[in-house]
């Protein structure tokens, strides 16, 4: 879900990426769980029915995750998970929220298939996506398997993926979640795991969905904010921490509240307190310095076809084949790129 | 505006667009009165080609002015093809349109629709080169065709005047030393002892030149980019630019 900035962002700072090889050589460090929730949800049969192995196990997020991060690797870029750790205790009410939408979304679902209702029915089977403990452990092996690393956060992935970005290790961080950019992302990668054509939710309509970039910088510069009033903002029109936000106030109205105080502090005191069920000054400051960790290692090693092999094929009914094909690129792509360290020609542009 | 301007071989042309089309999709051709010149630089920024064909390269050059033309490069390619040596090119653009016509026993035309490419702003480049190279286009293609057996990596390595070696890097080795006083080698001039490798999936995408130039030029030095120089027919030069793999 995420604070909506949509409208906030102006339209020069977001950048259209048309090719991903201008990312060659960068690390990108993905929130692991939008990831996988957006292959659950897109990855689906005609009847929203997701793709599933001889047992019935749902293996969409696996299929994403190997045939999407191949092309990634083959553009050059080097990709790390981020997989979510604990949800921080004031995240309780989206976590409830999220759960009972959910749990709406079976019983729709039933309901729609009973009555033979295909489009109703992949919709709420997309909206009741959910992903268990054990897909995210089987999406850890394949990533293993696959010689990709994956870095376990203490609590939001997009916040350690931010911290990421911010130390350098990273040059992005790629989330659908505006939320990175009050993390402090220095670069937020939106797109990057769904670009293609995507269809309209309710139409029999397709749009071309391309990769877009967003520099923290240039936006802050842009608006004329600091870090600190982009967070306040966020809280104003609802964060994951208090999705309602305050009552009347959209991004405009508070863009210019947070520029009429300036201080951000003083504006969140301001704020009535029965609209909120966490004190505003906790969010912000969750935002402002959210659980990180340093302790990660980033290392890309050689995929192994025979783990990945055993993973896909064995347990999960992957055509050989066709994992075969992904994996030859997966790993010429590995060599030219990460193992043999191409290198770019920017080091001998002058000026 | 428009202009008209008719190519005499074909075929190098063709040669040309397809290093083009390895680099880029679609390109933005320059055309002046001095000739036709054509920069791109792909998007993962390893690779760097830059073509001169002066006009009087053409037989026909009929150019007023400076226009750009933007034209998809996979589609210029498709029409290039089943051509004959002696077959002429001639490029013409009227209104929106580029028109292509390979005149041989049949005159086949073409018409696309000018697309509108940006001309990438391209750096300048600052680069020296501790060895110059100069070899025999085919002795150069055999090597790295050779160098491609073994894996995805050549090496250019180059001690002292005596030897240029091209070697062929991955689990094994395959080495092709190319000796001063061997007739491939053209001259060799060595600043300091370099060694550098490159990624032959690149190196490959511009070995179609070979066939269109006689010799070629190289440059490097240690961990540096590798340059290559293929001048076409006498006139026309073609000037490629790679990045190294770290060693």
């Amino acid at each position: 879900m995420g604070v909506n900035l949509k409208d906030l962002i102006p339209l020069e700072v977001r950048v259209e990426v048309d090719d991903l090889r201008i990312f060659r050589g960068r690390v990108i460090a993905i929130d692991a769980y939008n990831a996988l929730y957006q292959f659950l949800t897109a990855i689906r049969q005609p009847d929203g029915t997701p793709l599933m192995d001889s047992k019935g196990r749902v293996t969409s997020h696996l299929s994403g995750l190997f045939y999407r991060t191949i092309n990634f690797v083959e553009a050059g870029i080097k990709p790390v998970y981020i997989f979510d750790g604990r949800p921080p205790e004031i995240k309780f009410m989206e976590v409830e929220r999220r759960r009972k939408i959910k749990e709406e979304a079976v019983k729709k679902y039933e309901e729609a298939m009973s009555k033979g209702d295909l489009e109703s029915a992949k919709k709420y089977a997309q909206m009741a996506s959910k992903l268990s403990e054990a897909m995210v452990e089987q999406s850890k092996r394949l990533l293993e398997a696959m010689g990709v690393p994956w870095i376990q956060a203490p609590a939001e992935g997009e916040a350690q993926a931010a911290y990421m970005t911010v130390r350098g290790d990273a040059w992005a961080s790629a989330s659908q979640d505006y939320d990175s950019l009050l993390f402090g992302s220095q670069r937020l990668l939106r797109n990057l795991t769904i670009s293609g054509k995507r269809k309209l939710p309710g139409k029999e309509a397709y749009i071309d969905i391309k990769p877009e970039l967003i520099e923290l910088s240039k936006m802050l510069s842009k608006l004329g904010l600091t870090r600190e009033q982009l967070i306040v903002i966020g809280i104003l029109v609802g964060t994951d921490f208090n999705p309602e936000g305050v009552p009347g106030v959209g991004v405009k109205k508070a863009l210019q509240m947070v520029k009429a105080y300036g201080e951000p502090e003083k504006l969140l005191k301001s704020l009535p307190k029965s609209y909120f069920s966490i004190e505003p000054m906790e969010i912000y400051r969750f935002f402002l310095n959210p659980p990180h960790t340093d302790e990660y290692k980033l290392e890309w090693r050689e995929p192994s076809e025979e783990l990945i092999t055993k993973i896909l094929v064995d347990e999960y009914d992957f055509s050989q084949s066709r994992v075969r094909t992904a994996f030859e690129r997966l790993i010429k792509s590995y060599r030219e790129h990460i193992r043999g360290a191409q290198r770019g020609l920017e080091a001998w542009f002058s000026g | 505006m428009t202009f008209k301007v008719i190519y005499p071989e074909a075929k190098y042309f063709r040669s040309i667009i397809e290093a083009v089309s390895k680099v880029v999709d679609e390109v933005a051709i320059r055309v002046s009165e001095e000739g036709m010149s054509i920069k791109a630089l792909d998007p993962a920024k390893v690779s760097l080609i830059d073509i001169a064909l002066p006009a009087s390269s053409f037989i026909t050059y009929e150019v007023s002015g400076e226009e750009v033309i933007g034209v998809s490069v996979a589609n210029l390619v498709k029409v290039l093809k089943k051509l004959k040596k002696g077959d002429q090119l001639e490029i013409s653009s009227v209104g929106d349109y580029i028109n292509v016509a390979v005149e041989s026993q049949l005159r086949r035309k073409y018409s696309f629709r000018n697309i509108d490419v940006q001309v990438p702003e391209i750096p300048e480049l600052s680069l020296e080169f501790d060895v110059e190279a100069m070899l025999l286009a085919e002795a150069f293609k055999t090597a790295v065709r050779d160098a491609e057996v073994v894996g995805d990596t050549v090496e250019f390595e180059a001690s002292d005047e005596s030897t240029l070696i091209i070697r062929g890097v991955n689990a094994s080795k395959v080495e092709t030393k190319i000796v001063a006083g061997m007739p491939s080698l053209i001259s060799l001039s060595v600043n300091k002892p370099s060694r550098s490798a490159y990624s032959l999936e690149y190196l490959e995408k511009v070995l179609s030149l070979t066939g269109v130039s006689e010799s070629i030029t190289l440059k490097f030095s240690s961990d540096a980019p590798l340059y290559l120089e293929f001048r076409i027919a006498g006139e026309g030069v073609v000037k490629y630019l790679l990045a190294p793999k770290s060693i």
